[in-house]
């Protein structure tokens, strides 16, 4: 828009621009911690509403870009989540698992959803046990259903619950679909071979 | 990571966003930046106090994202934010302007000249206009400014601003009347500074 006795726009300088953004998206990471529980949830369902509204208004990429299957495309390392929950930017209950290196590893994780059933199987992640409860060594403990999201870095984060929580967490679902129905130790006994007691 | 090819629309984006995808938002930030910083330097006519202003909009669209409701562009609310940004960034200039003139100070003078020349130059034609603008009631700058500065349509600036088309009507005739009236004044009758209608009048529609 131009009008005669308005002096010429001028545009910030990119690196400028740059700085702003990180200070802002630092911002946006700190105004989520700040937030009380509900409220995130709230947001999140806020999210899906306005995805719901554009999606059937005008039928645009949004409801795509949010709900669609997402590949993992960071396969340096995967979250498995010992809860269902997810607040961008913040520590999260459950473990980061990096790819090995070195002689005989790929570099990278190509199947998430099993690294993290493993840490479950080991009792590295325990739903409902107190924090630093190690595991009995030689065990095998109980997995639950697990289901694989993309974050929106690309990463893999396989959660604890039923096939839509990604849906339920606003993330998008890992493509190819990654579910994982829940094993007891006498179930993982049959099909992997003894190994141990379960506690 | 998500990635502004300048093809994702600002309600996919801002979805994203909501859902907790920061460098959506951050997307979001990059495509309106500029946009934005000029905004707010016309409404507070300070280059320095417009980049605060920018930040604070964007923080503020944050703030209130679950009452935001982005079917086309995020732009007419960003303009709504930005008016109160700049309105509280103008009060915190004048709580410090008071302080400074109680203080002994000396001031600093850049060296690079055309620059700052420039930036001054700028400054001090956007003062002018802004000491015509604001003989106006607030309401009426707000529509001006949106709609003859940054040619947000009638429908987009009613939407914004939560008043009926007709409002935006009425307040922006009456406003651009004021507005010649004052400007001409101030400029006065030499013909290469005349502020006509055309000139006062917006492509809103």
């Amino acid at each position: 828009m131009s009008v005669s006795y308005l002096p010429p726009t001028r545009d910030l300088p990119p690196e400028r621009i740059a700085t702003m953004r990180a200070e802002l998206e630092a911002f946006v990471a700190r105004e989520e911690l700040a937030m009380p529980w509900w409220r995130r949830r709230r947001n999140v369902t806020g999210g899906l509403v306005v995805a719901f509204i554009v999606a059937t208004g005008g039928g645009t990429a949004a409801a795509y870009a949010f709900l669609h299957p997402r590949a993992v495309t960071d396969k340096g390392s995967a979250r498995c989540y010992s809860e269902p929950v997810y607040v961008p930017g913040a520590k999260f209950a459950g473990t980061t698992v990096a790819s090995g290196v070195g002689e005989g590893s790929t570099g990278s994780i190509e199947n998430a959803l099993d690294t993290c059933a493993s840490v479950w199987q080991v009792g590295g992640l325990r739903a409902g046990a107190p924090r630093g409860t190690p595991p009995v060594a030689g065990a095998t403990y109980s997995v639950p259903a697990l289901v694989g999201c993309t974050l929106p870095d690309g990463i893999a984060a396989i959660f604890p619950g039923p096939p839509d929580t990604c849906d339920q967490l606003g993330l998008a679902p890992e493509s190819p679909p990654a579910v994982r129905a829940a094993t007891t130790p006498a179930a993982s006994a049959a099909t992997e071979g003894p190994s141990g007691s379960a506690p | 990571m998500a990635v502004d090819n300048g093809e994702t629309p600002d309600a996919g984006l801002w979805a994203r966003a909501c859902a907790g995808d920061h460098s959506a938002f951050g997307d979001l930030f990059t495509r309106h930046a500029n946009r934005i910083h000029n905004y707010c330097f016309r409404r507070t006519g300070s280059w320095t106090l417009a980049e605060d202003a920018t930040s604070q909009t964007f923080m503020e669209a944050w703030r209130k994202r679950s009452s935001i409701a982005v079917t086309d562009s995020l732009l007419p609310w960003l303009f709504v934010a930005a008016n109160n940004a700049c309105r509280n960034t103008e009060r915190g200039r004048r709580r410090t302007a008071n302080l400074l003139a109680k203080t002994p100070f000396t001031q600093d003078v850049g060296d690079h000249a055309d620059e700052v020349a420039a930036r001054i130059d700028s400054e001090r034609q956007m003062q002018r206009v802004l000491s015509a603008l604001r003989t106006l009631k607030r309401a009426d700058q707000d529509v001006v400014a949106m709609c003859d500065w940054e040619g947000l349509s009638y429908d987009e600036a009613a939407v914004a601003l939560g008043v009926p088309i007709g409002t935006v009507r009425s307040r922006l005739s009456r406003a651009r009347a004021r507005l010649k009236v004052l400007l001409t004044d101030e400029t006065g009758p030499r013909a290469d500074s005349r502020v006509g209608t055309d000139e006062l009048r917006g492509e809103g529609t």
